[in-house]
């Protein structure tokens, strides 16, 4: 059994962080949940949507087209009294920033939690950014967990905290809390029943500075519960020269290092886990005669910076002068600098045995230098690549090939998501621009409509099919509204495949996978005026036709290169076996000289060097054909899964 | 030296030389052809390539191509090599009044098909789904040779069929403009694959130009109902007309004219010299065809013809050739000035391959 | 447990889609069995995309640990791909660690695409057995192709190591917690991997 599911207080599981956040939201008697999937965060209402967690727990949960959606249907459920989460990578928070500048003004009523999860280092992301800013832009309450256990128990105290101050509440995570697992206590469960109401006295008003002076009042209330907040803590000597100030994935990270080092007796830590706004009494205290100060956190100096902002009033009075060590110092930084990339415990154990004077040697230097040759000479770099099996692949080489027909200098500006790898090799490096969901088709209403200076080029906007009903929208009606000409090519493959093949509205299933109403992108193309075309990108030839001729049109138009995404067509069907006949293989002759491995690049399509033709590795191909049917020399074979089993 | 596709690339297509044969296009996984357009798609990375060497717009060796195919550099500056000179047409009242001029060319591989000279011809006929827009056929019959009847007056790269042909194994008739009859034959003087003596048959049609497709498809669908054509003409230099189902349309032969694609004003060949017979209008007589006769090859087959009743001829005027002569002539000579103002020190005619004597002769316009 | 205090520290590497998540949730469930506190440092969200993915595995008395294993502090490490096995102790090993690789090669675009080479998989593991102390070789993908599933490769390379004896980890702590991890449907197919693993190591 899930252990999500489980009503046993104290038992000890395994969960991601995610999920110890979804537990959280659920001991707290969370009843709504919305998202925009996005990691390192979709997993929180991935597990909340499940049909078993969702029938179990009584709750709704969705998928909302975008984040600033999903965080307005989830303040009209507080609004009727529920307790509502909403969760967002950091890219969601900038979509959803405008309602919620004016929502911490008009306040909630049910616990309203928002969950942003940061990636430092950008594993998953085509940006680094730290949304803690946010919190102090919106003067909103921002509570840091720095392990798994504490997500959960922070996610349930966050609705509390929420319902105390009137007001939503902020959390952040990290990939490595979103995305790393560990054991925790399971807790009770909260089956609080409450029966959503909007009352004649209800109103939720942002009404300028009015309702800004509530929130700064809101805002000390804040601060002095923070400031007996079991999650803040300090351990270590007392009278230490040294205080490790850090929060989130800092926390566990210092504790090793101090250990690895053998400083556990000398070197103090003062955890907060309420970063924003500071419990200002509780730093100002255990700073007591501290000489030295070094600030771990994730990204941005944000707390490192807010901290020094306060102690700058006690320093020379209450506190002794402080040398400060940090981002600002450059002691903690990355292989790519100071508030750059992630952090890890080797970034902490260097800091402190800078500052301290310790020599310390992760691997003896002649060891180090063996490893690193290792690295440069036996080591080939792994890049990102569109899946075996993947139509985007396809597709890629579909607007290749049109581009090069078309002749005109035809270009495409590209989305995030899986489309981001357009921008690299696997892609052809066909995207021209990158930047967020739906902007390539926003761009083009820019450099479509440039015919008056005499620009004519063609102009090609990329879009997935989730980010079509994400941010697309508006950019289309604009094109149809303002006269921008350019071709709008949809890579449907039936699912938020990047994240995690999340459902959306095209797709006719919601988050919890029961039928919903399916809105077509055709239809809704149609709708705006577009002329539409829907070809499978695996018909090469079809699909180059029919965007070179799209090209050629007067006004916008819109191509739906519609094709299931290889892992979820693979999850429901017994593949095909797809094979090289070495015979037919020309290899490197004239003709195609390599095309399968050479140029498309499927990850299952391996060059022989040996025996100089291609071949097939049968645990990365998934089977889809596409290499069959774009071999010049028809030297790929496929059989039927059908013929196979017989 | 060898060149490849990356030379392709700029000594063709981005000087706008690319006559729109198709040659190149059969070859290659990588060059790919969409209303007429050729492009090369992706680099293949090697730097020698039968795409650059079939290319009749890459260094094209005129008197080895005549000694291959006549067996003897021409004596003929203007014409080339020829056996005879004729008017003719077709003698079947329906091949007859399908064609565009005198039907001899749907004739010819008529009776070739017929009498198993060839067992299939690569033609061209009008896109179904694309107006105006002539595609690479097959024809195999006398109905599908039918099909494909009228002249295109766009490049119709029909080549782009042809290797895929070629491994059918069939005998194999090719009807294409100069500059794919020459493609053909520089690829039988520097290819030895078996399959290309299948190619029996190669009928070459009088070409002063060829239209860029796009602009010119665009200018018609702005002027005509295009899904309604029948026959477009030029009647004796008069204006462009499209006959439709619902009268006729006239479009400036100017306005037309400048749809010319770049490439066809470098051209050198108007009677397709290479080919085993060439076959024209007669620019005097509606119905009738101007043939010239090659090649051994050609003659049997024409003879043939003339033999089975599939032709009838008469005798080409002496002030008709002379006419003929003066056009194809000053045309030559307007594009040796243009090649060698184009040319550089390593290619004097660009891509014409001359020595001197030729080079002399043909600035002479001289006869035999 | 060694080294570095009362902690015992694994890293399971590979390339995205071989299942290495899955791979490091059986052995962490299985030491939650057993009493230890568990922490996964686990790189997702595009791992299916044919990058490197690293599970940090690490487990501990007293208190959980960070989810990132410190440079040079990997006890044992379990390679699905034999490049990858290189790539990660170069960075995590030391003289002392234990590795378990599957010497099957999945080969990055760049080498593909003839823009870098792969080397021999020999010389991969000559180099690596000159970083660390022991190098098994289990051979995950032909034993699990063995039983119909090349996929579960992984379950194999997890039996390899519930086998080895690096563990703190009884063996039938692994056998036992399986199915808390695999869904019912499939879970015969990834015991006979996992035993297959088990008894492959002990050769």
């Amino acid at each position: 059994m899930l252990s999500i599911l489980l009503d046993e207080p104290g038992k000890r599981v395994l969960m991601m962080g995610n999920e110890a956040i979804a537990r959280g939201a659920i001991e707290a008697g969370m009843k709504f949940c919305a998202a925009y999937p996005g990691s390192p965060s979709s997993e929180i209402i991935g597990t909340l949507a499940r049909p078993d967690v969702a029938e179990n727990f009584g709750h709704h949960a969705e998928w909302s087209t975008n984040e600033v959606v999903a965080l307005e249907a989830a303040a009209g459920a507080s609004f009727g009294g529920l307790r509502a989460l909403c969760a967002m990578k950091q890219n969601g928070i900038n979509v959803a920033s405008d309602f919620l500048m004016s929502v911490v003004m008009s306040g909630c009523k049910g616990g309203l939690v928002l969950v942003v999860a940061d990636d430092p280092g950008a594993h998953c992301s085509n940006n680094e950014m730290d949304s803690r800013a946010y919190a102090r832009l919106l003067d909103a309450p921002l509570l840091e967990p720095a392990t798994i256990e504490e997500s959960k128990e922070m996610t349930r105290w966050a609705f509390e905290l929420s319902e105390e101050l009137e007001m939503p509440c902020m959390i952040r995570s990290v990939t490595r809390i979103s995305h790393a697992r560990g054991d925790l206590s399971l807790g009770p469960i909260n089956r609080l029943q409450r029966t959503p109401r909007f009352e004649a006295y209800d109103r939720f008003l942002s009404l300028g500075t009015v309702t800004h002076s509530v929130l700064h009042g809101k805002l000390e209330k804040a601060r002095d519960i923070f400031e007996k907040s079991q999650f803040n803590q300090y351990v270590g000597p007392s009278g230490a020269e040294l205080v490790i100030i850090t929060c989130g994935t800092g926390w566990l990270f210092s504790r090793e290092a101090l250990r690895t080092l053998g400083l556990e007796d000398k070197v103090g830590i003062l955890k907060l886990a309420t970063t924003w706004p500071l419990p200002n009494r509780f730093i100002v205290d255990h700073l007591k005669g501290v000489k030295q100060v070094l600030f771990v956190e994730e990204i941005d100096p944000f707390m490192e910076q807010n901290v020094k902002s306060l102690l700058a009033d006690y320093i020379g009075s209450e506190l002794e002068v402080i040398k400060f060590f940090g981002k600002g110092s450059g002691h903690v930084r990355s292989r790519f600098g100071p508030a750059l990339g992630e952090i890890d415990p080797d970034i902490v154990i260097r800091a402190v045995a800078e500052i301290k004077g310790v020599d310390y040697q992760a691997q003896t230097p002649e060891y180090a230098e063996r490893a690193s040759t290792l690295l440069s000479e036996y080591t080939a770099s792994r890049d990102l690549a569109f899946c075996a099996g993947c139509p985007h692949r396809a597709s890629y080489w579909v607007m290749k090939n049109a581009l090069a027909l078309d002749g005109r200098g035809g270009f495409v500006l590209g989305d995030i998501g899986c489309y981001g790898m357009g921008a690299g090799r696997s892609g052809y490096f066909i995207n021209r621009t990158l930047h967020c969901m739906g902007s390539g088709a926003g761009v083009a209403c820019g450099l479509g409509n440039l015919a008056k200076f005499e620009f004519d080029q063609p102009v090609v906007a990329v879009m997935g099919d989730s980010t079509f009903f994400h941010a697309a929208l508006p950019a289309l009606i604009n094109a149809r509204y303002n006269g921008a000409k350019f071709t709008s090519v949809v890579l449907d493959n039936s699912a938020t495949a990047m994240t995690g093949f999340q459902p959306h509205p095209g797709i006719g299933l919601n988050a919890m996978g029961n039928p919903a109403t399916q809105v077509l992108i055709e239809d809704v193309c149609k709708g705006l005026g577009f002329h539409v075309e829907i070809r499978d990108p695996f018909k090469v030839d079809e699909a180059v036709e029919a965007l070179h001729d799209l090209m050629q049109r007067e006004e916008s138009s819109v191509l739906i290169l519609r094709h299931t995404c290889g892992l979820v067509e693979s999850r429901k069907k017994k593949k095909d076996r797809i094979s090289v006949n070495a015979e037919k293989c020309l290899g490197d002759e004239c003709g195609c000289a390599r095309f399968c491995t050479r140029v498309f690049g499927c990850p299952a399509l391996i060059w022989n060097e040996k025996e100089k033709h291609a071949s097939v590795d049968e645990v990365v191909c998934t089977g889809c054909g596409v290499c069959a049917y774009l071999c010049p020399q028809s030297a790929i074979e496929v059989e039927k899964a059908e013929e196979l089993q017989r | 030296m060898n060149k490849g596709p990356d030379d392709l690339q700029s000594e063709v297509q981005q000087a706008n030389l690319c006559a729109g044969c198709g040659m190149c296009v059969g070859l290659c996984p990588y060059i790919k052809e969409m209303d007429e357009k050729v492009a090369i798609v992706e680099r293949c990375g090697r730097s020698d390539g039968r795409c650059y060497r079939f290319c009749p717009r890459t260094s094209t060796d005129i008197g080895a191509l005549d000694e291959m195919v006549f067996g003897a550099r021409r004596g003929d500056a203007v014409l080339g090599s020829y056996r005879t000179l004729t008017a003719a047409k077709a003698a079947n009242a329906a091949t007859h009044s399908a064609g565009q001029y005198g039907g001899v060319v749907s004739a010819l591989i008529i009776h070739a098909l017929k009498k198993g000279v060839v067992e299939a011809a690569l033609l061209t006929r009008y896109s179904e789904r694309k107006q105006v827009l002539p595609r690479p056929t097959v024809a195999r019959n006398r109905k599908e040779v039918l099909a494909c009847s009228g002249s295109k007056y766009t490049a119709a790269p029909t080549l782009s069929a042809l290797q895929d042909i070629l491994k059918t194994g069939e005998k194999l008739a090719v009807v294409g403009r100069p500059c794919q009859v020459t493609a053909i034959r520089k690829m039988q003087l520097y290819d030895d694959r078996p399959e290309l003596k299948n190619i029996k048959l190669v009928i070459g049609l009088f070409c002063l130009w060829a239209l860029d497709y796009r602009r010119y498809a665009a200018h018609l669908s702005g002027q005509v109902n295009v899904s309604r054509i029948r026959k477009i003409d030029i009647p004796k230099n008069d204006d462009f007309i499209v006959y439709t189902n619902g009268g006729e349309a006239r479009v400036p032969i100017n306005k037309i004219k400048e749809f010319i694609r770049p490439s066809c004003q470098v051209c050198f060949d108007v009677t397709a010299e290479l080919a085993d017979i060439s076959i024209g209008s007669t620019e005097w007589q509606d119905d009738w065809n101007t043939v010239l006769v090659r090649s051994e090859a050609g003659e049997k087959l024409f003879a043939d013809a003339l033999k089975a009743k599939a032709v009838t001829t008469k005798k080409f005027p002496g002030e008709r050739e002379a006419i003929l002569r003066e056009a194809v002539g000053a045309k030559k000579r307007r594009v040796l000035k243009e090649l060698s103002r184009r040319g550089s020190e390593s290619a004097p005619l660009l891509y014409l391959k001359l020595d001197d004597s030729q080079r002399a002769l043909f600035l002479e316009g001289g006869n035999k | 447990m060694k080294q570095n205090g009362d902690c015992l520290n694994v890293i399971i590497t590979g390339v995205g889609g071989q299942g290495n998540i899955l791979a490091s949730h059986i052995l962490a469930t299985a030491a939650i069995a057993e009493g230890f506190h568990v922490t996964i440092g686990e790189t997702y969200g595009q791992s299916q995309r044919g990058g490197s993915v690293m599970s940090h595995v690490r487990l501990s008395k007293g208190e959980s640990l960070g989810a990132l294993i410190p440079r040079g502090k990997a006890h044992v490490i379990v390679g699905l791909e034999p490049m990858e096995t290189l790539r990660v102790a170069a960075d995590y090993a030391n003289p002392g660690t234990k590795t378990i690789v599957n010497p099957r090669p999945n080969y990055p675009l760049m080498v593909l695409y003839g823009a870098q080479e792969y080397p021999p998989v020999e010389t991969l593991l000559a180099r690596l057995g000159e970083m660390v102390e022991v190098v098994k070789v289990v051979e995950g993908t032909e034993l699990a192709k063995g039983i119909g599933e090349a996929m579960a490769s992984n379950v194999v390379m997890v039996g390899a190591l519930a086998g080895s004896g690096w563990t703190p980890i009884p063996t039938d702590t692994f056998i036992s917690v399986l199915k808390e991890v695999i869904p019912q449907k499939i879970l015969a197919l990834n015991q006979r991997a996992l035993k297959l693993g088990i008894e492959s190591i002990r050769k």
